[in-house]
């Protein structure tokens, strides 16, 4: 009995370690016959479209680095939803943690002109990684100690600080009243793109070291699967989540930083929409792992870069990849693979119990 | 605006987040949180306003709303019970993939990119009545509603009837409350789970169809966020039909304030952040009520037990208090 319990688990992984990689391959693969089969009914040609997409992409060095543009805090997203939702905390509300990090940064901005540019980035960048982290650990604590679904409250947070950031802009100092747009004052502290790329890279590997190699990544990962056995054992559940929800919302805050201070040098209304949906998007699509997560966020962000040259070469609209998103993210909740080539599976798992 | 009109306005927007909210309720009484609400709604409103434009006629309109929400919330019921995915992951695809869907058909349907809006005569008619009209009050504000309105204001009689006053409810409930104690009695679990979900497509996709036809237009992400406004009012109201109808009103009200409100001077932004400061409200409320209640309860309990046993000392006579 023993014997044969060992032999099935290690099929179990190998087979496990092919289905992790099926399953979101799959899921893609699914979603992409489904927008173009969207694309096909309302009478363009899809192989086209996805062809100019990629093209787009990547067909080019400004493509390419396009991508990169997209996909770095996609990343970062995906990490920050990761980080929460391992120990079992929907991180629903990343868009209010954009917006109260961006809100900060501007704040920060103004309060701080004619000082040393360094401190000035250093500040601001603070401001906004402690800004969001409170805003991601509100709903933790709301939900821990009340039992309210953080998920409704979350949503209602992105709707909240998304208008409350409106507000601020159209009427307070912090907006720009010349441009036609909301927009606030600009900040003039520039982050170059080869910097976030470095701290990408930065973040990627501290992320997979502190999962896959540390004592907190254990801790994270129990707590999720299950948070009795983690309390049985003694693990500081609250604290550990906490903790990574702070670490989460940071992540995100970093992401305002990269989007305002590397490309808009403005806090644009509204700019933080459906960016909360990539991240978790990407996170399933690579199942919550650390490699995974990455490919997943390349394939959002190079739907994102490809869809500009999309509108510019073929009449499909760009809009369609909104579409293939939600499919991906759709068909990625099944693990379809999980389903179908395991019924012996049930067998091990009445053993287990 | 006077009194009359901002309840008649009330009731107007009631009828939308109130279907939707009933609909999440059925599916919340037999344990079957529904987040997705506001994607059943979306596509409904999306779907009424295309069948309207093909068909010429609002009411084959409402039926493709509830016809696309229903066959979307069937794919939803398969998900969860046969592919086994978590509803709340499930949910938030469906948001997502419909928030896309419509962003995009709406282009090439339509050929506008946004929004797209009826002509004025294909939207949903209103019933005035003569002897509606005739009670002072109620009358007024009563009057003039589409149909729509009226099943909506219905809708929450006719669910606590059902849930309290017959055997159908009574298997609802326990399905609710025990799943496993239900099968164990006899009660077809699935079928019941099923048949609330697809109750709720029905119901969703009357609140959507109502949402955009009572506009005769369709917008991008036009249902801002009423379906979690709608689980908001089913956590405050905990679950109770006439409650989470009254709690409806509350949003409903405070929408049609933005709207009296609107043009005084007050920012429209925080006029706009109302109903979502509310269903914030809404949410927590009642968990913090419960809590504090809970600890001081438990704190009276934890005295009671302490006196009775210094009093039980005492009267054996092993110490003496003072």
């Amino acid at each position: 009995m023993n014997n044969k319990f060992t032999k099935m688990s290690i099929l179990d992984g190998l087979k496990n370690k092919w289905v992790d990689i099926a399953n979101p391959v799959f899921a893609v693969v699914l979603a992409l016959i489904m927008g173009g089969l969207i694309v096909l009914v309302s009478g363009d040609n899809p192989l086209k479209a996805y062809y100019v997409l990629a093209e787009g992409a990547f067909g080019s060095l400004g493509g390419i680095i396009n991508t990169i543009r997209f996909t770095i805090p996609i990343i970062f997203l995906a990490y920050s939803f990761s980080l929460c939702s391992r120990c079992g905390y929907f991180n629903i509300s990343q868009e209010s943690q954009l917006y109260s990090a961006s809100i900060a940064m501007v704040v920060v901005s103004e309060l701080t002109t004619g000082w040393n540019p360094y401190l000035r980035i250093v500040l601001i960048v603070v401001s906004a990684c402690v800004c969001a982290a409170i805003a991601c650990v509100i709903p933790a604590i709301i939900k821990f100690k009340l039992d309210v679904s953080e998920v409704v409250v979350g949503i209602m947070l992105n709707y909240l600080m998304a208008l409350v950031t409106q507000h601020l802009l159209s009427t307070t100092s912090l907006g720009n009243p010349v441009s036609s747009m909301l927009v606030s004052q600009k900040i003039n502290e520039t982050v170059t793109p080869t910097t976030i790329f470095l701290i990408g890279i930065l973040v990627v590997v501290s992320y997979w070291f502190l999962i896959n190699k540390t004592v907190p990544g254990y801790q994270l990962g129990t707590i999720g699967k299950n948070p009795l056995f983690a309390k049985a054992s003694g693990m500081p559940s609250l604290k550990v989540l906490l903790t990574s929800s702070l670490v989460a919302g940071a992540l995100t805050g970093l992401v305002a930083c990269g989007e305002i201070l590397g490309y808009f040098h403005v806090l644009i209304e509204n700019y933080a929409t459906n960016m909360g949906f990539n991240g978790m998007t990407s996170a399933l699509i690579g199942a919550q792992g650390p490699i995974g997560m990455v490919l997943g966020a390349i394939l959002l962000g190079a739907l994102k870069s490809g869809s500009v040259l999309l509108t510019v070469l073929t009449n499909t609209p760009s809009e369609i990849v909104d579409c293939v998103q939600g499919f991906v993210m759709f068909f990625a909740t099944v693990a379809i693979f999980k389903k179908t080539n395991f019924g012996k599976n049930k067998k091990l798992k009445g053993a287990q119990k | 605006m006077s009194i009359t009109t901002l309840l008649s306005v009330s009731i107007r927007f009631l009828g939308p987040i109130l279907l939707v909210a009933m609909g999440g309720l059925i599916a919340d009484r037999v344990n079957m949180f529904n987040l997705a609400l506001e994607g059943f709604m979306l596509i409904s409103a999306f779907a009424a306003v295309v069948g309207t434009h093909y068909t010429q006629n609002v009411w084959a309109g409402v039926f493709f709303g509830v016809l696309a929400s229903v066959v979307l919330i069937v794919i939803y019921a398969i998900f969860i019970f046969e592919l086994k995915v978590e509803p709340i992951i499930c949910g938030i695809a469906i948001i997502t993939t419909t928030g896309g869907l419509t962003r995009y058909l709406l282009i090439p349907i339509f050929g506008v990119s946004g929004r797209f809006i009826l002509s004025s005569n294909l939207s949903i008619p209103v019933i005035e009545s003569s002897w509606l009209e005739k009670i002072p009050f109620i009358g007024q504000i009563l009057n003039s509603q589409s149909i729509l309105v009226y099943i909506a204001l219905i809708t929450p009689f006719v669910i606590w009837f059902v849930l309290y006053k017959t055997n159908l409810g009574l298997n609802m409930r326990a399905v609710g409350l025990n799943e496993e104690a239900a099968a164990s009695a006899g009660i077809k679990v699935n079928r019941i789970q099923y048949g609330a979900l697809i109750a709720n497509g029905i119901l969703c996709g009357l609140g959507g169809a109502q949402l955009a036809l009572a506009l005769n237009m369709f917008n991008v992400g036009m249902t801002d966020g009423r379906g979690f406004t709608a689980i908001a009012a089913i956590a405050l109201a905990s679950g109770r039909p006439i409650l989470t109808a009254l709690a409806c009103l509350l949003f409903s009200i405070s929408e049609s304030l933005v709207v009296a409100l609107s043009g005084t001077g007050v920012s429209t932004y925080l006029l706009g952040s109302i109903p979502y400061v509310l269903a914030l409200l809404a949410a927590i409320s009642p968990q913090l009520v419960k809590k504090i209640l809970w600890a001081y309860k438990r704190g009276v309990s934890q005295n009671n037990v302490i006196k009775a046993y210094y009093e039980d000392k005492e009267s054996k006579g092993q110490i003496s208090v003072n």
